[in-house]
């Protein structure tokens, strides 16, 4: 191995292609192409091609040699990954599917690993780490560095996804039981991860209810601003000043203007949200 | 109160509207209002809070007409009747539009909340109540993520505003999108392509699609409206 130039590094980058996904065209993957050309700039001359020359044969055949135990190993990003395809489905879902506790819990603590790898790598060198003598482990870090950084980005996307729905679920007036109630109907989701059964009754971790009031308190605050408006009022244009409404549910008794199912249509718009009325014509 | 009045009053092109002058304040903030709406609710990016005191203005006839609905509600002479509907369909026209460009506003800055915060250029364009409101809704999403995941970090990694490998954490507005512009006088449009970049010689009255970043210097200049 040690006869030819740059197989350490070679084989490190294929290490972290397979595990970033590189195969897919994923722009982490991207990121380490370029790192490689600049790893070895005297070697070859890497501007525009990928891999070239010796580089390429020494890649192919470790490739070969790899590829059916690589795929089997579970890797770098995997959970990642499926954070990611959570937070897409969540986004095309008019319910919130239940948290992924366990799941988040193992991304984080990928990040810890992989920062004590780093710590482990590094305490040899005692601070005097020369990237251009060790190119090795100078791959090695930065493949630990970036799946570091996605693990944080595919966190961040599932957490905002989520508070995104929640904070759409406030805008809409949605209440907090509500939210409760509704995880009775979720796990028939086809692929879901064994969770659904962990003994959470609610979809949302204690963390997002807390979330959920909070930003419940900041919108209140908001909207009391502009009292006259109502904020969380019809965004459709309104044609008619009165309506027709059809009571579904009891909701006590009502005082309206004008009588009793000809009312005014912001008179009603909070009942018509939370179900009690249904709009006619 | 003649039915003639009520009438012009809601005329949105009055006959006298060649004039400005003659044109009267309150038609004057609704004609102001109609075009931020519109302009907000088809450009990528937030555009500047209305510094004139125009939603300070708007905000007092709303409350005006609410206090003169209240008022007039009490008698059930039919005649007054009729022009209380008139006003309170008004009403309910006028709060819809402060209403719907409130909230676009707000989404737009909810989506990119440390985009707008962390610049103080854009700060600026934040009405103070709106700019309070994206710092507390920043810090409740950081404490949020803190408590989740973020607090079990390594602490070199728990900031949110990270630009490691060139890649910035901080989502922005495409400025690239497409908006339709109609150009208020003659003017040369420069626009950005995707192969190739062109300059265009446009006439009062066009309507033209491009992308917001090529039009935002014309619309700011008064060269162009959008619609």
């Amino acid at each position: 191995m040690p006869a030819i130039p740059g197989v350490s590094v070679c084989q490190n980058l294929y290490l972290i292609a397979c595990r970033m996904g590189v195969r897919s065209g994923n722009w982490l993957g991207v990121g380490i192409w370029q790192a490689y050309g600049s790893l070895l700039p005297h070697h070859h001359q890497l501007s525009g091609a990928l891999v070239a020359g010796e580089d390429k044969e020494v890649f192919l055949s470790i490739r070969k040699r790899q590829i059916s135990q690589l795929e089997k190993m579970p890797m770098y990003g995997d959970l990642g990954n499926k954070l990611v395809q959570h937070a897409k489905r969540t986004q095309n879902l008019s319910h919130l599917p239940p948290y992924q506790t366990e799941l988040v819990r193992a991304v984080a603590r990928e990040i810890r690993d992989l920062d004590k790898d780093v710590a482990s790598l590094l305490e040899p060198f005692q601070g005097s780490f020369d990237p251009s003598t060790e190119q090795a482990t100078a791959c090695t870090l930065l493949v630990n560095h970036l799946s570091m950084r996605r693990n944080k980005r595919c966190l961040l996307a599932y957490h905002r996804t989520r508070t995104d729905k929640l904070e759409e679920l406030v805008w809409n007036g949605a209440d907090i039981l509500d939210l409760a109630g509704q995880t009775t109907g979720a796990p028939k989701g086809g692929a879901t991860d064994g969770n659904e059964g962990s003994g959470t009754t609610s979809s949302l971790s204690p963390q997002e209810e807390d979330y959920f009031r909070q930003f419940g308190d900041l919108l209140a605050l908001y909207k009391g601003q502009w009292t006259d408006i109502d904020l969380t009022g019809s965004l459709e244009p309104p044609r008619d000043l009165f309506i027709d409404v059809r009571v579904l549910k009891d909701a006590g008794e009502i005082q309206t203007e004008y009588g009793q199912f000809y009312v005014r249509q912001g008179d009603v718009e909070r009942l018509i949200a939370q179900g009690y009325l249904q709009k006619l014509g | 109160m003649d039915i003639d009045d009520i009438l012009a009053s809601l005329d949105p092109h009055p006959p006298s509207s060649s004039s400005p002058s003659l044109i009267p304040p309150e038609t004057r903030d609704l004609q102001a209002l109609t075009r931020h709406w519109v302009a907000e609710r088809s450009t990528p990016e937030l555009l500047s809070w209305p510094s004139d005191g125009l939603f300070e203005r708007i905000n007092d006839k709303i409350k005006r007409q609410i206090e003169k609905v209240e008022e007039m509600t009490g008698d059930m002479d039919p005649k007054t009747n009729f022009a209380l509907i008139v006003i309170q369909t008004e009403l309910e026209r006028w709060k819809f539009l402060v209403r719907s460009y409130l909230r676009c506003r707000v989404g737009k800055i909810d989506k990119h909340l440390l985009h707008y915060i962390s610049n103080d250029a854009l700060r600026t364009r934040m009405s103070p109540i709106e700019e309070a409101y994206a710092r507390r809704h920043q810090l409740l999403l950081h404490n949020h993520y803190l408590n989740s995941f973020l607090g079990t970090f390594p602490p070199a990694m728990q900031n949110l505003n990270d630009t490691a490998g060139n890649i910035s954490m901080i989502d922005s507005p495409d400025l690239d999108s497409a908006v339709f512009i109609r150009l208020l006088k003659n003017a040369e449009i420069e626009c950005h392509g995707v192969d190739v970049d062109g300059v265009l010689t446009g006439k009062e009255g066009d309507i033209v699609i491009l992308r917001w970043s090529d039009a935002k210097g014309l619309v700011e200049r008064g060269d162009a409206e959008l619609v």
